[in-house]
């Protein structure tokens, strides 16, 4: 498919296509196979676009939003009835508006991950993370201690106090810290947490919890640092769709380029549907020119005419 | 024919005096245009104003003494041939006019943008010319200007440096460097961190998301982030404020008075000559050698203050609170007023120190947990201990009040 071809779809899809370019790609549209397939794929893009722009965060949708959630990461994981606590701490979060993929990232982050734990950790682990796991960790207090080996002490309070020092390759304090970003209340303290992972290039998992601290945290500042650490990691589909999710609906514009920064650093050919919709209908015209630069090296590039940069 | 005149002799003082351009072939689909604009009239006396408007791409501003502007624009394009290079250009053109009369150098970006074109600025300006430049998008650094001074991006770094005079800085998107600076300077990044170092004067800096540093400030200064820490280092002046929406605050070396609080995180005053107002909804507050008076609360965490010379009152609800007072005769007021709800208070006041102590236990097995250097009386009444006693004189209130539970030790050193 030729770029003129893409740029007419997306235009016919958002119908602003003039009369006359619209029935002739009407009429060329049931013979070619490969354009059909793009043009639902670019309309299912805007319709989840579409859905999240209008979502109506009334309590009783959230509610069963968290609910089919919940359904849907125990079948997926295969979770028995009493590990669904682990899901709880999450899917309690104080947002204001649920955003269905970053449910869906943060929960099955989750589940994976302490389940995974379960199997390895060591009593004193598991202990912590059966109070994770039950609601009853309050007030983790991180603190840098200067001791060279293990420098971060965590202080937690539930019945009884308990203090936990590692440092950031051990699993149960990354887990702590992705505990503490996504769900602590203290702003202080979710920078904090991401500022220290920060120092550290994190798996799966804890990329995934980048994401979702991108999506939903309601301090600018964190969802800002967050994105600027995503820059580092490549970009899969999932953290395609986050970006755009984040150049079109998030309010702080320096978020919103830090996303596009990451689009710009990873530039694959999944993302073409997304920069066009962005091309289109941002509110700035800088992203509105970066996506216009994007589309135009992509262009190129499938012309074969300049250097591959991919 | 008169008429025609004027106009010729109208439009050359208000169009450019473009004296260089050239067209070349980068590489492979990319060309270069540059051109060269200079204004030899424009004075270095502050009568000047230099307006760019509409810009896309990064802009670079260096001031030199004396007269003369010149812009330097370099232009993109990637595009597979020449023909269409030159077509790109012509259709999206930097405008740039001087007007002798309004005193004015205006340059204003092409109202499309391609993604096919993308843009350089270099200006070097007169050190005293105003500056009223709002880009679209794109890095701005600013180097040697004196005046009325207006920079908006669209999103973008600043670097700013030896700025003097009024100024307005803002990005919608990006850090903001700032270095030695004087006069009244408002700074403000929609997201971004702010550092600000050797400035002199009146500022104020703000950020909606991102760390704010500042050092070598010798002013006044109101400072906040809706998200990120505040680092201040080495200031003098009247007052300091600052504010975070979740973050610590550390500051040090500080002549002045600071009115600092934080949503959520640990503040750090060390080495205070001032008097300070802290507050955290959730974190430490640590005080290290504060020559003044000291108003702090914590909703969540731990107040230690070392070396206080002058007053303090500390509000903690849950957690402990440790003051080693010291006295200072050049300060006047050396009261203390201490309470937490739930936690233990340690104070240690200096040896012989005039005080009018008074202790209000709320909690169980009050009388247990008091612990003094010194003798009190206590008093239970309906189940509260009331602990008093005058040291010398008793000059200078001393409270210390626990309402639910907690231990208390005062220690005579």
């Amino acid at each position: 498919m030729t770029f003129s071809q893409k740029e007419k779809a997306a235009l016919s899809v958002l119908k602003v296509l003039d009369s006359h370019d619209m029935s002739k790609f009407e009429d060329d549209l049931p013979h070619d196979t490969d354009l059909q397939k793009w043009v639902l794929e670019y309309e299912s893009t805007l319709k989840n676009i579409d859905s999240s722009l209008s979502a109506d965060v009334s309590q009783k949708q959230l509610q069963s939003q968290r609910m089919s959630l919940r359904n849907k990461i125990n079948s997926e994981l295969n979770i028995k009835t009493s590990d669904t606590r682990l899901i709880q701490p999450f899917t309690s979060m104080r947002q204001t508006v649920w955003l269905m993929l970053s449910l869906i990232i943060i929960a099955f982050f989750f589940g994976k991950s302490f389940h995974k734990l379960e199997a390895t950790s060591t009593s004193k682990s598991v202990d912590i993370i059966q109070l994770m796991n039950q609601g009853l960790l309050a007030n983790i207090d991180i603190k840098l201690n200067g001791d060279e080996s293990n420098p971060i002490q965590l202080a937690l309070q539930s019945t009884n106090e308990i203090e936990y020092s590692g440092n950031l390759k051990d699993e149960l304090i990354q887990n702590m810290l992705f505990y503490l970003l996504l769900n602590d209340h203290n702003t202080g303290k979710r920078l904090k947490a991401v500022k220290l992972l920060e120092h550290i290039q994190l798996q799966e998992n804890g990329r995934n919890v980048l994401i979702a601290s991108m999506l939903t945290d309601p301090n600018p500042g964190v969802r800002l640092k967050s994105a600027k650490m995503l820059q580092s990691y490549v970009a899969d589909k999932l953290l395609i769709d986050a970006c755009v999710k984040t150049i079109l609906e998030d309010d702080n514009f320096a978020v919103r380029l830090s996303a596009m920064d990451i689009l710009e650093s990873h530039p694959v050919p999944d993302m073409i549907p997304a920069l066009q919709v962005i091309r289109i209908v941002d509110e700035n015209p800088l992203i509105k020119s970066r996506a216009k630069s994007m589309l135009v090296e992509f262009e190129d590039l499938n012309n074969g005419k300049i250097e591959p940069k991919i | 024919m008169k008429y025609l005149i004027h106009i010729f002799i109208l439009s050359s003082l208000l169009y450019s005096q473009k004296i260089f351009d050239s067209f070349e072939q980068e590489r492979i689909s990319r060309y270069r245009y540059m051109e060269q604009y200079t204004f030899e009239q424009v004075l270095d006396d502050g009568s000047y104003t230099l307006i760019v408007n509409n810009f896309n791409g990064d802009m670079v501003i260096r001031g030199h003494l004396g007269s003369s502007l010149s812009a330097n624009i370099k232009t993109t394009i990637k595009v597979l041939t020449e023909q269409g290079a030159k077509e790109m250009i012509n259709l999206h053109q930097v405008i740039v006019r001087h007007d002798n009369d309004k005193k004015v150098v205006q340059i204003d970006g092409p109202e499309d943008l391609s993604g096919r074109i993308s843009y350089n600025l270099d200006l070097q300006i007169p050190i005293m010319t105003n500056l009223t430049m709002h880009s679209l998008g794109g890095d701005v650094a600013i180097e040697h200007a004196q005046g009325e001074i207006e920079i908006k991006t669209g999103g973008g770094d600043m670097d700013l440096n030896h700025i003097n005079g009024k100024g307005f800085f803002e990005t919608a998107g990006g850090d903001i460097e700032f270095e030695n600076g004087k006069g009244r300077f408002s700074i403000i990044s929609k997201g971004g961190d702010i550092s600000i170092e050797n400035i002199e004067g009146k500022f104020s800096a703000e950020t909606a998301g991102g760390d704010v540093e500042l050092s070598s400030i010798i002013g006044n200064a109101v400072v906040s982030t809706r998200g990120g820490s505040i680092g201040v280092i080495s200031f003098d002046g009247q007052y300091l404020l600052a504010s975070t929406s979740g973050g610590d605050i550390h500051i040090r070396d500080i002549n002045g008075n600071v009115d600092i609080s934080t949503s959520g995180g640990d503040i750090e005053i060390q080495n205070l000559t001032g008097n300070a107002i802290a507050s955290t909804l959730g974190g430490d507050v640590g005080l290290d050698e504060i020559h003044g008076n000291v108003d702090c609360s914590t909703k969540g965490g731990a107040i230690h203050g070392k070396d206080i010379f002058g007053a303090i009152k500390a509000v903690n609800q849950a957690g402990n609170i440790s003051i080693e007072k010291k006295y200072d005769t050049q300060l006047k007021d050396h009261s203390l007023d201490l309470t937490t709800y739930v936690g233990d208070i340690y104070t240690s006041i200096p040896e012989h120190f005039p005080a009018n102590v008074t202790i209000i236990h709320n909690g169980e097995n009050a009388t247990s947990s008091i612990n003094a250097d010194f003798y009190l009386n206590e008093k239970n009444k309906q189940g509260k201990i009331i602990a008093t006693t005058k040291i010398r004189e008793g000059i200078y209130p001393f409270k210390i009040t626990i309402y639910h539970s907690g231990d208390i030790k005062i220690r005579e050193d």
